[in-house]
């Protein structure tokens, strides 16, 4: 920072060296009428935009805005040797006395960060420096004092007098300079256009002052090109003058409001913060200190990884490239805890956004831990939700199976028994027949009331636990499966039901859809959960949106806390793994 | 010698305990004693000494395995008692649990099966007699396993049925009337099924069952 301070140091020195030189050289001069003036008016002129720039400078040394006002203001010096009597200096006045506008409007286009992203923009800078060099070549070589109307020295580039070349040549860089200043307008009232608020207010004073003077410069080059009334053209140099002069303290007048308006804006956030332990109006106050009204709030869920808004739901940050909006994080002991979503143009003021956030961290942080609840109420709610209607359904589909099935047989079992009764004496051949039809149907309802209850819940498993009831599940799977292992110790028994009936639908849906010759079962304890892996060697390409199956496991499996995870790349075979905290 | 056998019934239900008991006597077995739980099984099975006990799996207190544990109980203290264990449902696991250590004297069924009188009565006699009884869903279950390098594949659909008798427990006597061939047939199916899966063949029953169930496990 000191060796920064250093230089700009010295540069200040030289500004004022080349000011007060220019100063020496005006009023030495031979020609100027009203040499005080315009010495004083020069000497004003020239060290506002330095001074103004080395301050804009030295506040933000990252930002090239800066240097681009410092060098408006040396150009501009440049210009005061037209007023030599050397016919050297006279001739380097001229030709440089219209580099201060090339760089003025080079500062206006790279506004506000001191660069130009744009190729196309370049290239017309490009144009306007060339243009501001080659411009006063003509006079400096083809017009004598007689076309110019002073009594300036002899150029050192003077070649011979030939009015019309020089007529015709004016006439051409002057249409050609309207036409430029006629696109920079453009350009810049476009960048208003779309500008967004906080910008605006940030770029007003800079880019009306460019705006106005850039009107009043395409005025007056315009006069002379059709050759008006010396009137209309002193009048607007000297209305434009006043413009030049004023954009520096503009610019200033705007960066010192903001900085005291912001400096206001962060003390006040403080106060009001500690006054308001609810923190309904958060968002707000941060919006009214940073004067963006387009101010948002995420949060970070470090157990999720992932990013939420106030009410718990999914939120995204803008991208790194993203020309309107743009984020900066907020820490807490080193920890994210959630990050301001702002206008772009904030960026140009990461100090203040940086101290808001610092201001704001505690509170950010009790927001995030409500979002963080809120986000889990919210999952919690629907996860309920899809848990209770499952078993709705699970219920409605044991009903039906009983009514089809067991129920039905039985029914039928009765009128068959009623049957027989009555023929018992009468044919009892018939009766024996019926009989031993009842008994096969009897024994095929036994055999649905067991597949049913086994369904509903394995006795193997609460008895034994997984291992056997894996291998059971194993035994009856079409497919062959090797059981890799289980845990040697129990697991709870919430944890066991869920793993078992992961399995058994993993193992459903391999028969079902797999296409494999084999699969794998492995339950294993690591890192304090129960991890349970169902692979096989099929198609792949499941669906994990396919049927309810998987959705209803999903939910079984979050209701303990755990995750379900679906891995089947297309023709790579499927894996289902269940991670399930003990 | 049916006449003879003397039993003692454990289940919770007393209408199914009393059907039980009913048909057993109709087919000349002497039921001496019913019991409502483990406890009440291991009292009374040690109060008469029957030949054998016929035991529900679930019973009081928890209704999870009493039975089985009551089974494991009766083998160690009262080796002349054979345990006919009776399961709602078809648990290979306990079925070959139970059959693990040893077939002697031990059985497995589906409770469904009282019904059909005569394979009931069948099993509960060779428990009884010191064989064994294992039903045959459960065998249906691991010969149906589905194995990547199925030796299984090698056998004759013959052989297989021969091979699901052996493992439900039956005698080559039995076997041979089951089928309906004779018993020299079904010694030659059982020697080139032990060389087909590479068993080291045993003339004695139990020792069979005991090495094709552990055989059928393994794949």
């Amino acid at each position: 920072m000191s060796g920064l301070r250093r230089a700009l140091g010295l540069v200040a020195v030289e500004g004022i060296v080349v000011g007060l030189v220019a100063l020496a050289i005006v009023l030495s001069s031979d020609r100027v009428e009203g040499k005080a003036a315009t010495a004083v008016l020069g000497l004003f002129l020239g060290w506002s935009w330095i001074g103004v720039g080395l301050y804009a400078w030295w506040r933000r040394p990252d930002n090239r805005f800066g240097v681009l006002m410092t060098a408006v203001g040396f150009a501009f010096f440049l210009t005061v040797l037209v007023s030599a009597d050397a016919p050297a200096l006279f001739t380097i006045g001229v030709l440089f006395s219209s580099l201060y506008l090339a760089v003025f409007v080079h500062m206006l286009l790279a506004y506000p960060d001191g660069r130009i992203e744009s190729p196309r923009l370049r290239r017309v800078l490009a144009g306007g420096y060339a243009l501001a060099l080659l411009g006063p070549l003509p006079t400096l070589t083809v017009a004598d004092s007689d076309v110019l109307g002073c009594e300036c020295p002899e150029s050192f580039l003077f070649i011979t007098d030939a009015p019309t070349l020089f007529r015709v040549l004016d006439v051409i860089t002057s249409t050609l300079a309207v036409v430029l200043v006629g696109y920079i307008l453009y350009v810049l009232v476009k960048r208003w256009q779309v500008a967004s608020q906080p910008q605006r207010s940030t770029m007003a004073p800079v880019l009306w002052s460019g705006i106005c003077l850039l009107f009043v410069l395409a005025g007056s080059l315009t006069s002379m090109a059709v050759d008006g009334p010396e009137a209309v053209s002193d009048a607007t140099s000297l209305l434009g003058m006043v413009i030049f002069a004023l954009t520096p303290y503009g610019f200033l007048f705007g960066l010192l409001r903001s900085r005291v308006l912001r400096a206001g804006a962060v003390t006040e956030l403080l106060h009001r913060l500690g006054d308001a332990p609810d923190r309904s109006g958060l968002r707000e106050m941060l919006s009214e200190a940073l004067g963006d009204r387009s101010l948002s709030l995420v949060y970070w869920l470090e157990d999720k990884r992932r990013w939420v808004d106030a009410a718990g739901r999914p939120a995204t940050l803008p991208a790194e490239d993203d020309p309107a909006r743009a984020f900066t994080r907020v820490e807490r002991e080193g920890r994210a805890v959630g990050a301001i979503v702002h206008d772009r143009s904030l960026c140009e003021e990461q100090e203040l956004v940086r101290s808001v956030a610092a201001a704001a961290g505690l509170s950010i942080e009790n927001e995030r831990l409500q979002a963080q609840l809120r986000a889990r109420v919210e999952e919690l709610r629907s996860s309920r939700a899809r848990i209770v209607e499952a078993g709705t359904k699970e219920r409605r589909r044991l009903e039906r199976n009983l009514h089809d099935g067991a129920q039905q047989r039985l029914v039928a079992l009765s009128l068959t028994m009623r049957l027989a009764q009555t023929r018992v004496h009468k044919d009892p051949d018939a009766a024996a027949e019926l009989l031993g039809g009842a008994q096969e149907e009897l024994a095929r309802a036994l055999e649905e009331l067991r597949e049913l209850a086994r369904g509903i819940h394995p006795a193997v498993l609460s008895d034994r636990g997984l291992q056997p009831a894996l291998e059971a599940l194993a035994g009856r799977s079409p497919v062959p499966v090797e059981l890799a292992g289980t845990p040697p110790q129990r697991l709870p028994a919430a944890v066991e039901a869920a793993a078992y009936f992961v399995v058994a639908e993993a193992l459903t849906n391999v028969a079902k859809y797999a296409n494999a010759s084999q699969a794998r079962i492995c339950v294993s304890r690591s890192n304090g959960h129960a991890v349970v892996e169902v692979a096989d060697d099929g198609v792949g390409g499941a669906d994990p949106g396919r049927g309810s199956g998987l959705r209803g496991l999903a939910d079984r499996v979050s209701a303990l806390d755990g995750t379900l995870e679906l891995r089947s790349p297309e023709g790579a075979g499927t894996m289902l793994r269940a991670e399930i905290p003990v | 010698m049916t006449a003879s056998i003397r039993v003692v019934i454990a289940d919770d239900s007393v209408l199914l305990r009393e059907g039980v008991a009913r048909l057993l006597e109709e087919s000349g077995f002497e039921v001496v004693g019913q019991a409502g739980d483990a406890e009440d099984l291991l009292r009374k099975v040690g109060a008469h000494k029957p030949d054998v006990a016929v035991v529900d799996v679930r019973m009081p207190p928890t209704h999870t395995d009493e039975g089985l544990r009551a089974a494991h109980q009766i083998r160690t203290d009262h080796p002349g008692t054979g345990v006919l264990v009776l399961s709602q449902y078809v648990e290979e696991a306990y079925a070959l649990e139970l059959l693990s250590q040893s077939t002697e004297s031990t059985g497995y069924l589906l409770k469904d099966r009282v019904a059909d009188v005569d394979s009931f009565t069948d099993a509960v006699r060779r428990v009884a007699g010191g064989g064994s009884a294992l039903d045959p869903e459960v065998v249906a279950l691991l010969l149906g396993r589905r194995r990547r390098e199925d030796p299984l594949h090698s056998i004759t659909p013959r052989e297989r049925e021969v091979l699901g008798l052996m493992a439900e427990g039956r005698s080559n006597n039995a076997i041979a009337e089951a089928l309906v061939v004779t018993e020299r047939a079904v010694e030659k199916h059982v020697t080139s099924i032990f060389s087909k899966l590479d068993l080291t063949p045993t003339v004695e029953d139990h020792r069979r069952v005991l090495a094709v169930l552990a055989y059928l496990r393994a794949g």
